[in-house]
């Protein structure tokens, strides 16, 4: 987080894109949400956070689109946080978004008349339900979309400037300086990605103010669209699972995990349950099968309280009142490890355990470009991890304990 | 037999907490069943229960557009108990019937890619139905989530699955009524070229022909899909081909050397604590086909013996 404040923070006018990336389940929406929290704190800053997935439909994302976005998600950040936009600016602003959402234009227009006149009786709940309509219709309503994109696809300079107006209105109106956030791009197919991050990653540069996109980590692996993407930023912050040992650790008998992300694994988990339901070294099992991905943590220790519940459920409904005090023990993590040995073996394949006891024998696999290391790698059967500037690959915990009670690998 | 209703009694155990405990937080519970009878009869005993402990039930059916979020969200639209944040379950059902196939050409997405796309879109989309979702899928979708709506799928509260308790004569018709229909299905895509939905026909004749017993014909038809996706490229189609092929080929040996084709190679792995893989042992029939086999073979290579040493 503090790699990503600091990097808002040097922006200048000519180079204020961020590109933000990371695996499944290590937090990526959590930090965006806490950086954005800690900027707003230090008042400098008017930021804007939203999901893509909010205002546009999966087959609808491209680069017209995520900037209607952004202008309808500004106006609308304004008007809930009361930000008094002069009157003129305001009603050129939401003319100009009931003309481009045609079929409502109308209505959308009347409403805007209706709204102005009634701004002394607070006219705000207006605009938020005229905004949210306009964000409805961008959703659903494809033909409306597909004209949108189609007249600002041949002419996108004029809605950066009308995103830019925007911008400088709230600047102005606030003294602060304008930060939108952009969450989810990172869920886009790889073939979607490419068409706007490498072919139309131009125009999403253009608006004149700090913007941070996601993206999909699958684009490190491409290495034309990877250098395409630096070719325009100064780089693609990634976020990293959490890591317990070092490359040279990872294998030895006596390896001892890293006190301090153990530690913060820790808190996690004390935030959700109390200590009196898990022994500590359950709980440290439990935290290192996680693999250094919180979201399988939360996983892990979810599914143990679910055990648990049942457990007490079956004890209620035979009447079974004088049994021992139900916390998550040895027997409840093997259980829940061993369900999740399952899911994970399921779609697996010769080709798939070859691939991986050759990752779990050279730390990295023969190809990172291969099609089946990366569906392994995103769908978390390998993970990635640094040692400085060292990048190396180990199997999910689970994934090697799954290999090691079929023989393939030894234990130790 | 009584394993598999051991272990769905287990599999209902889970669920039904799972539903009691996951109230007020969204909880996407994702259900695999391939027997759409023994399917019914788990949602008819958790709909009993639920409404025991002042829980509502709520069915959705997923249609040609198949988006979760738009079913759940047209569901509380209507209903003020859920306006309220009453306690409630939702039942989704459908996803077996999704197309795989495009019936018009100019469609860019069939049914169930349609499916995955929202799926895996719209997961935030999810966040203000804090209810337990229970998702019933077949088995074959299952493993097909985890790939094509990967996001989703990683925000799973619980994966289940129950296995097939019987091979009823209800169960028969409705495997041989699914079959005729991809057969018809089968036919335009071939006239129209569309290699891909083609391999798609073929898979799921090959799976109702796997539940009629039909393991030859379900092989073949199992090699044919694979031989479709290996040219297009669809390796994890492939996997998923080799390991249905290993599965029947658990059951039946391999073909006699005469007059039968090749199997596909066999996926060695099989989880050895996996209750989805059943093993049968080899037919009477094709061992005493082996032994005709070697005595043939014995009375050749002494009449050769006995040629050369005349």
């Amino acid at each position: 987080m503090d790699e990503l404040e600091q990097a808002i923070e040097d922006c200048t006018n000519q180079d204020n894109k961020l590109i933000f990336t990371g695996h499944r389940g290590c937090g990526k929406s959590t930090l965006l949400a806490e950086l954005s929290f800690r900027l707003v704190e230090t008042q400098r800053y008017f930021v804007v956070m939203f999901s893509i997935s909010d205002t546009v439909d999966e087959s609808a994302v491209d680069h017209v689109n995520i900037l209607f976005s952004m202008a309808i998600q500004l106006l609308e950040a304004a008007e809930q946080r009361n930000v008094k936009l002069k009157p003129g600016i305001k009603n050129e602003l939401y003319r100009w978004l009931g003309k481009h959402t045609k079929t409502e234009s109308d209505s959308a227009e009347a409403t805007i008349e209706v709204n102005t006149e009634a701004g002394a009786k607070g006219g705000i709940p207006g605009f938020l339900e005229f905004l949210a309509k306009i964000k409805s219709i961008l959703k659903v309503n494809s033909v409306i979309r597909e004209e949108i994109t189609i007249e600002f696809a041949r002419k996108i300079s004029d809605l950066i400037a009308q995103i830019n107006l925007i911008q400088s209105a709230i600047e102005n109106a606030t003294g602060q300086e304008v930060l939108v956030i952009i969450d989810d791009l990172d869920k886009l197919s790889l073939s979607d990605a490419e068409t706007i991050f490498t072919k139309n990653i131009q125009p999403l540069l253009a608006p004149s103010f700090r913007v941070v996109y996601t993206i999909p980590v699958a684009i490190l692996r491409e290495v034309s669209m990877k250098r395409n993407v630096e070719a325009y930023v100064k780089k693609i912050h990634t976020m990293r699972v959490g890591k317990f040992f070092t490359k040279a650790m990872v294998r030895s008998s006596d390896r001892i995990p890293d006190p301090e992300m153990l530690s913060f694994f820790d808190q996690v988990l004390e935030k959700r349950f109390p200590k009196s339901l898990i022994d500590p070294v359950i709980q440290q099992e439990m935290i290192l099968k996680s693999g250094g991905v919180l979201r399988e943590l939360i996983r892990i220790a979810d599914s143990c309280c679910d055990l648990c519940m049942q457990q007490i459920r079956r004890q209620s409904r035979l009447e079974k009142f004088d049994q021992p005090f139900v916390k998550i023990d040895q027997a409840v993590l093997t259980s829940v490890l061993s369900d999740l040995q399952i899911s994970y073996a399921q779609p697996l394949g010769q080709s798939d355990f070859d691939t991986l006891i050759g990752i779990y024998q050279e730390f990295r696999p023969k190809d990172t470009e291969n099609q089946r290391f990366r569906d392994l790698l995103h769908g978390l059967y390998v993970l990635e991890y640094r040692d400085s500037a060292v990048q190396w690959y180990d199997l999910n915990p689970i994934v090697k304990d799954l290999l090691i009670q079929e023989g393939l690998l030894d234990d130790g | 037999m009584d394993d598999a209703k051991r272990h769905n009694e287990e599999m209902y155990d889970r669920l039904i907490s799972l539903i009691e405990n996951s109230q007020g937080r969204l909880a996407p519970i994702v259900v695999a069943c391939d027997d759409l009878r023994l399917r019914d009869r788990m949602i008819g005993r958790y709909e009993t229960e639920a409404r025991q402990a002042k829980i509502r039930p709520y069915r959705i059916v997923l249609g040609k557009e198949p988006s979760l979020r738009s079913g759940l969200a047209k569901l509380k639209e209507q209903d003020e108990y859920l306006q309220n944040d009453g306690e409630a379950v939702f039942t989704v059902t459908g996803a077996e019937l999704l197309l795989r196939v495009k019936l018009n050409p100019q469609e860019k997405q069939s049914e169930i890619e349609k499916f995955f796309g929202y799926l895996q879109w719209s997961r935030e989309g999810l966040r203000e139905f804090r209810y337990p979702i229970v998702l019933w899928v077949t088995a074959p979708i299952l493993r097909e989530m985890k790939l094509r709506a990967a996001d989703f799928w990683s925000w799973r509260k619980a994966e289940l699955r129950f296995l097939d308790e019987s091979n009823d004569v209800y169960l028969v018709g409705q495997h041989q009524r699914a079959f005729e229909s991809y057969q018809q299905s089968l036919e335009i895509r071939r006239k129209i070229g569309d290699q891909s939905g083609e391999a798609d026909l073929l898979l799921m004749m090959a799976d109702s022909l796997a539940k009629l017993n039909h393991t030859w014909e379900a092989l073949q038809h199992y090699q044919q899909a694979r031989q479709i996706y290996q040219e297009l490229g669809l390796d994890f189609k492939v996997e998923e081909c080799d390991i249905a092929i290993y599965n029947l080929e658990a059951i039946i040996p391999d073909p006699p050397i005469l007059g039968v084709p090749k199997s596909a190679t066999r996926p060695n792995y099989v989880p050895s604590e996996s209750r989805h893989y059943v093993r049968s042992k080899p037919r009477r029939h094709d061992r005493q086909k082996i032994l005709l086999l070697c005595f043939v073979l014995g009375i050749a290579i002494a009449l050769l013996i006995w040629f050369l040493t005349r």
